[in-house]
């Protein structure tokens, strides 16, 4: 039977622990399809690591182990030291590492390892600095995108030196309202875009966006603002004017302001909207 | 259930675009609600079933083989390579697309609407989207539980078997979604 034929058998439902046992311990392309499979029992996981640790010809059974929920905690730190980074940065975002593995792998040479890290569900209280403030902006930047990031560290994000990260940390919804009012000031317009569509930028940030895009419309706003991985120069001014029309709670008077601006599509829309917001106010029980 | 988007600081963000990107292999360790756009330069093995409208819709595009127990679909899927499911492959939604250039391996394969391109690898039961055939369904309903057929489980009670219909998209979501068996003969994760 052939190497395809095999790896086909590996992947079967109907196949038996028995002979998934076996195609493991085979060649290491059929290895790998029986250490991917859905449901491993931890024991079986346990075999192929036995088998492959030491074998190079294995290298892609151990990135598939690092990866499967079903490798226990003490393979997970084993792997953590090998040589090949796929390896390392599958067991920095498995579920099961032990803390001290993970504490390791935050300084690890490779930064898509230390980003791995970053972008874990939970992150080891003691490496946030160093994640921080670490060299590699993607890095930082997972920091950023985090869903469980806290205002501390995303007011140091705030102020990083990469555009990204200011804007990652522009669109969080736990960056602290000083942070993002200093962001309306920001020289980047990929910033001010995500500064523009964050629900909870405060009022004074989103007027000081509104009369900049208004001034922007006007050819004289916006100007020496630096647009960096933008192919269309104008698509990200136009992105703010409509994550701030889209952004729920711009005030009615910034919204006015785009009402009265030349641009007369610009105008149509935000005059609707002005109008929808009369509607429901007209409408809203007084209680 | 894990959010896709609450791993967001994992993909990279395309530039001007809703789109998110991962590079290289990804391995989601649970079931899956997808709520976002999603390209996986690599394979992708989901060790759970995937729903791609639970908290918002999602979009997927899998650059190598996509693996999962289960995948039930109102959005866009697109899979360079194969796409292997343990159990059931579901397709609802008149805007569904499911797009596969590999094979399709499936227990059951039930896609929807017009939008489908597919081979069918090993599969257990293909019910066709457009006419479904008796023999397909019947097929089917050897395979599934009577529950995931609407009034199956009312019809079991009284012996009798389910109607001749696809199994009801609703049934078949909820099942998953509270860890209910969809087949009759466990599948080789519920052994192992």
């Amino acid at each position: 039977m052939g190497t395809a034929a095999l790896v086909r058998e590996a992947r079967r439902v109907g196949t038996t622990v028995a002979r998934l046992r076996e195609l493991g311990a085979g060649e290491p392309e059929v290895a790998r399809a029986v250490a991917g499979r859905i449901g491993l029992t931890a024991a079986l996981a346990e075999e192929l690591a036995v088998r492959w640790a030491g074998d190079h010809a294995g290298i892609g059974v151990l990135r598939t182990l690092a990866a499967q929920p079903a490798t226990g905690p003490e393979w997970l730190a084993l792997f953590a030291v090998h040589p090949d980074e796929q390896v390392r940065r599958a067991v920095a975002a498995h579920r099961a590492t032990p803390k001290p593995t993970v504490r390791a792998l935050a300084a690890d040479s490779a930064a898509t390892v230390r980003r791995a890290v970053a972008a874990r569900e939970r992150v080891p209280r003691r490496v946030v600095p160093a994640l921080l403030d670490d060299p590699a902006a993607e890095v930082r930047l997972a920091m950023a995108r985090r869903p469980g990031a806290d205002p501390t560290q995303l007011r140091v994000l705030a102020a990083d030196p990469d555009p990204e990260v200011r804007a990652a940390a522009a669109a969080h919804r736990h960056t602290p309202g000083e942070a993002l009012l200093t962001l309306a000031g920001d020289p980047d317009l990929l910033v001010l875009a995500a500064l523009a569509g964050n629900r909870f930028t405060p009022e004074p940030a989103l007027g000081a966006l509104t009369e900049a895009a208004c001034r922007g419309l006007a050819g004289r706003g916006l100007a020496g603002r630096t647009e960096p991985g933008s192919s269309d120069p104008g698509q990200l001014p136009r992105q703010i004017v409509d994550s701030l029309l889209e952004n729920g709670r711009l005030p009615t008077p910034l919204l006015e302001l785009f009402a009265a601006t030349e641009d007369r599509g610009l105008a149509a829309r935000a005059a609707l909207l002005l109008k929808a917001r009369a509607e429901r106010a007209g409408t809203e029980h007084p209680c | 259930m894990l959010t896709t988007s609450a791993w967001r600081a994992r993909f990279d963000r395309l530039s001007g675009s809703d789109w998110y990107l991962h590079a290289g292999d990804l391995v989601v360790p649970e079931d899956l609600d997808h709520d976002i756009a999603l390209v996986v330069d690599g394979d992708l093995t989901v060790h759970g079933f995937l729903d791609d409208h639970v908290s918002g819709a999602g979009l997927l595009v899998v650059l190598g083989d996509l693996t999962v127990r289960d995948l039930v679909s109102r959005g866009s899927v697109h899979v360079t390579g194969d796409l292997h499911a343990e159990g059931v492959v579901y397709g609802y939604g008149g805007e569904h697309v499911l797009e596969v250039g590999g094979l399709v391996h499936a227990r059951a394969l039930v896609p929807a609407g017009r939008s489908a391109a597919y081979r069918p690898g090993e599969v257990g039961v293909e019910i066709d989207s457009q006419r479904p055939t008796k023999v397909q369904l019947r097929s089917a309903r050897r395979l599934f539980v009577p529950q995931v057929y609407d009034g199956g489980a009312r019809r079991a009670r009284e012996g009798r078997p389910p109607k001749l219909e696809r199994p009801s998209c609703r049934r078949v979501r909820a099942r998953l979604h509270t860890g209910k068996p969809l087949f009759r003969e466990p599948a080789i994760h519920e052994t192992l």
